[in-house]
């Protein structure tokens, strides 16, 4: 019968030493570390900024979330990196300044400046529609 | 998400290491050389050869000096898909030996993200730095709990800040640009580290996130 080497059992016994200190570090940071923001609303209140520093006047806009789906920001994450990266002139020049709502009801399809509402038979209200050809000037999604 | 979990593995093996370090002492070096035998001799010094002055030998308990230091600097960092600048100042508390300099940071910086969300971020963090020259520092700045790093972000469309606590670590440089009496001096800092935190990727469900975080700035030092 073969004994163990006792330098491998001294050495298996610091590796799980330092397995189970790592896991009670790793548990502590990620339970410790936390964030009331969801990654969409940091997005669209960054995508806001940008327009109410370019814009004199800008019609509201609605970043907040709702944990049971009843309430969305008003740009989808893609749309709101589209419009935190343009210019102040860019953003001007597609008229995003005008926009009288940016209510998008859930459902609204904006897709290349055309806007679409299966919720009300595919017909938009005329500030949807113009919210929405003002990101399609803007080549925002 | 397996490059952002390689790199919490990495983190937490590394802050193991961290933790060993401070519990294991190295070993002792044997007294007497094992190569030479017992009865080996060994040339005597005569009195006249013994040296006069007495040589002031190490001490493993040297008593550590008080550290203070203030840093004025900026930085940017990057989490959830978003940039920000920042600038302001860290007031720096600890105890400084030959071989260790132990600081607890006080840090507010206040800025902005590129896109114009106004940010304060007040962190607590623990800095363990090792002179490798007499200039020179290295060491790391660690944001582990209880220690943490906070971001509180002012909404644009409602008057509410959204807040983030992040736990990192980072790689800090730091250099002695001009050297006074004791152990005073004006010292450049630059630290590379990464952030993470834990978010809700669309209002149900979390997702950690990671970032990395670049400061830089100037300090005096007590």
């Amino acid at each position: 019968m073969r004994l163990p080497n006792m330098a491998s059992v001294g050495f298996s016994k610091r590796m799980l030493r330092r397995v189970i200190v790592a896991g009670m570090a790793l548990g502590l940071v990620l339970g410790h570390s936390c964030s009331d923001i969801t990654s969409t609303t940091l997005l669209c209140e960054d995508a806001a900024a940008r327009i109410y520093a370019c814009c004199d006047r800008h019609a509201a806009i609605n970043c907040n979330e709702s944990g049971c789906g009843s309430q969305h920001p008003n740009f989808t994450p893609e749309t709101a990196k589209c419009l935190r990266t343009a210019s102040c002139a860019a953003l001007q020049k597609a008229g995003l300044c005008e926009v009288p709502d940016w209510q998008f009801s859930i459902g609204t399809i904006c897709h290349d400046g055309q806007a679409s509402c299966p919720a009300d038979f595919g017909s938009c209200p005329p500030t949807l529609v113009e919210a929405c050809a003002a990101l399609g000037r803007l080549s925002c999604p | 998400m397996p490059v952002i979990r390689l790199v919490v593995l990495m983190m937490g093996l590394f802050l193991t290491e961290v933790a060993l370090a401070q519990t294991e002492l190295p070993p002792e070096p044997p007294a007497v050389p094992s190569e030479s035998p017992p009865d080996a001799l060994v040339p005597v010094a005569s009195d006249s050869e013994v040296p006069t002055t007495r040589m002031a030998s190490p001490s493993r308990f040297e008593k550590p000096k008080l550290s203070l230091g203030f840093v004025a600097g900026g930085s940017f960092q990057y989490l959830i898909e978003t940039p920000f600048l920042s600038g302001g100042g860290e007031l720096r508390i600890g105890a400084l030996t030959r071989r260790v300099e132990v600081t607890a940071r006080l840090r507010f910086l206040a800025g902005r993200s590129l896109a114009g969300l106004v940010l304060l971020q007040p962190s607590l963090t623990l800095g363990v730095m090792f002179p490798v020259s007499s200039r020179v520092r290295i060491g790391v700045d660690l944001a582990v709990p209880p220690l943490v790093r906070a971001m509180l972000i002012r909404y644009a469309t409602r008057p509410a800040w959204g807040q983030a606590l992040l736990a990192g670590v980072g790689m800090e440089t730091n250099v002695d640009i001009v050297q006074g009496p004791g152990s005073r001096a004006l010292f450049w800092v630059g630290t590379l580290g990464f952030d993470l935190t834990s978010v809700r990727p669309a209002g149900e469900g979390k997702e950690i996130v990671l970032g990395p975080n670049l400061f830089t700035g100037l300090g005096y030092r007590l």
